[in-house]
């Protein structure tokens, strides 16, 4: 990657984290400012400490914030991981990096 | 004893059956009397909001916000366990016992190690909690991740930092060798394993779960505090706690570097220098050779614009280059997420199918 792409790359990056984290608080009602979730945050068990429902809740907001569907649950299951798992998703899905 | 020195064989125990290891570097303390809880909330970053038979993952911060101790909070019944890595109980007794002076002092509860009467083992693996269900009976196939069970005089806390099922048993000390006995009986026909903290820290950092004592013994310019550890969900910012105010400051000011994962093409180790297109970039906190991944990695401190997955550094290995990747973590699927009690046995792994260790996208 050279300086040009990896400056685009990385532009898109903090753009898709800072759009995933404030849908995050918003989506989860989280008592939280969108910059104190870590890019590697764990979503379930430790880190956010998530359930099954706020699982659902976020599938559903990156539909209706992004236009992602998470059909697949293998996929979903890597999505889900964490906030940076799911901005790798967002990117691909969006076209900006490739798979 | 470092994850780098770990043996493989036991990780991959860790990782296909179950590995059984004794936690002796852990503090044990007890917390009873009606004020248990303020005590232990006023020495927490981050509320505790613990029912009983639920256990809360916190810290506990030096006045300039390195963290001193990775701590659970237990709630069994009427008192709190407190299982500390990074402090020994004395200095977790004395901790507590400040903050309560400070904060609330008058109040009713009695602080008080278990160092010398109780001990701590676990069984952590894909398939532990078939050996749990063999030592304890099937009650324990119904504990939540972070909840804690009473059996008799043991205490079964469901836990862990190596990504798979985890179950640490805490015992009186006079009943460790039974128990161990115990364990490897009923572990038998599952392959259980002893390991050591070394495979137990490198299945760790495989899995990005925090490690106390390589920040504690790694030398750093300036220290860590949960905003360049990523770990900010263990802190409120609005409350009152040890390194609150250092803490707010290094918010404030922004910090300098993230700690980042990374797989490496070779060696490389903490201190080791790293740079893109010859620009310094930060330094390497934490690696390892990783028999799960088949490559090396690690965590290290990257200066924070370039602290994201998919960028390629070098590391300055004395004359030495070595390639570094930068990844979201963890690059291991593990089998744990994959395994349901109800349809899956270590019996019958051979035909149960389970996606591959690691993830293809790394």
């Amino acid at each position: 990657m050279d300086r040009e792409a990896r400056e685009a790359y990385l532009r898109r990056r903090e753009e898709a984290l800072d759009r995933v984290r404030r849908l995050l608080v918003t989506s989860l009602e989280l008592p939280r400012a969108p910059d104190e979730i870590d890019p590697d945050t764990s979503l379930f068990g430790t880190g956010l400490g998530l359930d099954s429902v706020d699982a659902v809740e976020i599938v559903i907001a990156l539909e209706m914030s992004f236009g992602i569907k998470l059909t697949d649950p293998d996929e979903r299951r890597r999505a889900l991981r964490s906030v940076n798992t799911l901005v790798d998703v967002v990117l691909v899905r969006l076209g900006e990096v490739s798979a | 004893m470092t994850p780098a020195l770990a043996d493989a064989s036991q990780v991959r125990a860790l990782r296909a059956s179950a590995g059984l290891a004794r936690f002796d570097h852990v503090a044990v303390v007890r917390v009873e009397g009606p004020d248990a809880f303020a005590v232990v909330d006023a020495a927490s970053p981050s509320p505790l909001f613990l029912r009983e038979g639920q256990i809360r993952h916190t810290l506990l911060l030096d006045a300039d916000a390195r963290p001193a101790a990775d701590l659970y909070v237990c709630n069994d019944e009427e008192e709190l366990i407190l299982i500390a890595d990074g402090l020994s109980a004395a200095e977790v007794v004395a901790r507590l016992e400040a903050r309560r002076e400070e904060r609330v002092p008058g109040t009713d509860a009695r602080v008080r190690s278990l160092a010398g009467s109780h001990a701590l083992v676990g069984v952590h693996g894909p398939y532990a909690w078939e050996v749990a269900v063999a030592f304890l009976g099937p009650t324990v196939l119904g504990m939540p991740y972070l909840s804690l069970m009473r059996a008799g005089e043991i205490v079964c806390l469901r836990a862990g930092r190596t990504g798979e099922f985890g179950y640490d048993f805490l015992v009186p000390r006079a009943s460790l060798d039974e128990t161990e006995r115990r364990l490897v009986e009923v572990g038998a026909p599952f392959d259980l394993a002893r390991v050591d903290l070394a495979a137990i820290d490198l299945c760790a950092l495989e899995n990005w779960h925090f490690d106390i004592r390589t920040v504690r013994d790694t030398p750093l310019a300036r220290p860590l505090t949960p905003l360049e550890l990523q770990l900010q969900w263990r802190v409120d910012y609005a409350r009152d706690f040890v390194g609150a105010e250092a803490l707010r400051a290094r918010r404030a000011a922004g910090p300098a570097v993230r700690a980042t994962f990374f797989t490496s093409a070779g060696p490389v180790a903490p201190g080791d220098p790293i740079s893109l297109e010859g620009e310094p970039s930060g330094e390497v906190l934490a690696a390892a050779s990783s028999p799960t991944l088949e490559t090396w990695a690690g965590t290290a401190l990257v200066h924070t614009r370039l602290a994201h997955p998919g960028l390629d550094f070098v590391a300055h290995v004395a004359d030495a280059r070595v390639a570094l990747r930068t990844a979201a973590p963890p690059l291991i699927r593990n089998r744990s997420l994959f395994l349901d009690p109800h349809r899956h046995s270590y019996r019958t792994r051979a035909e149960d199918v389970f996606p591959p260790l690691v993830s293809p996208t790394r």
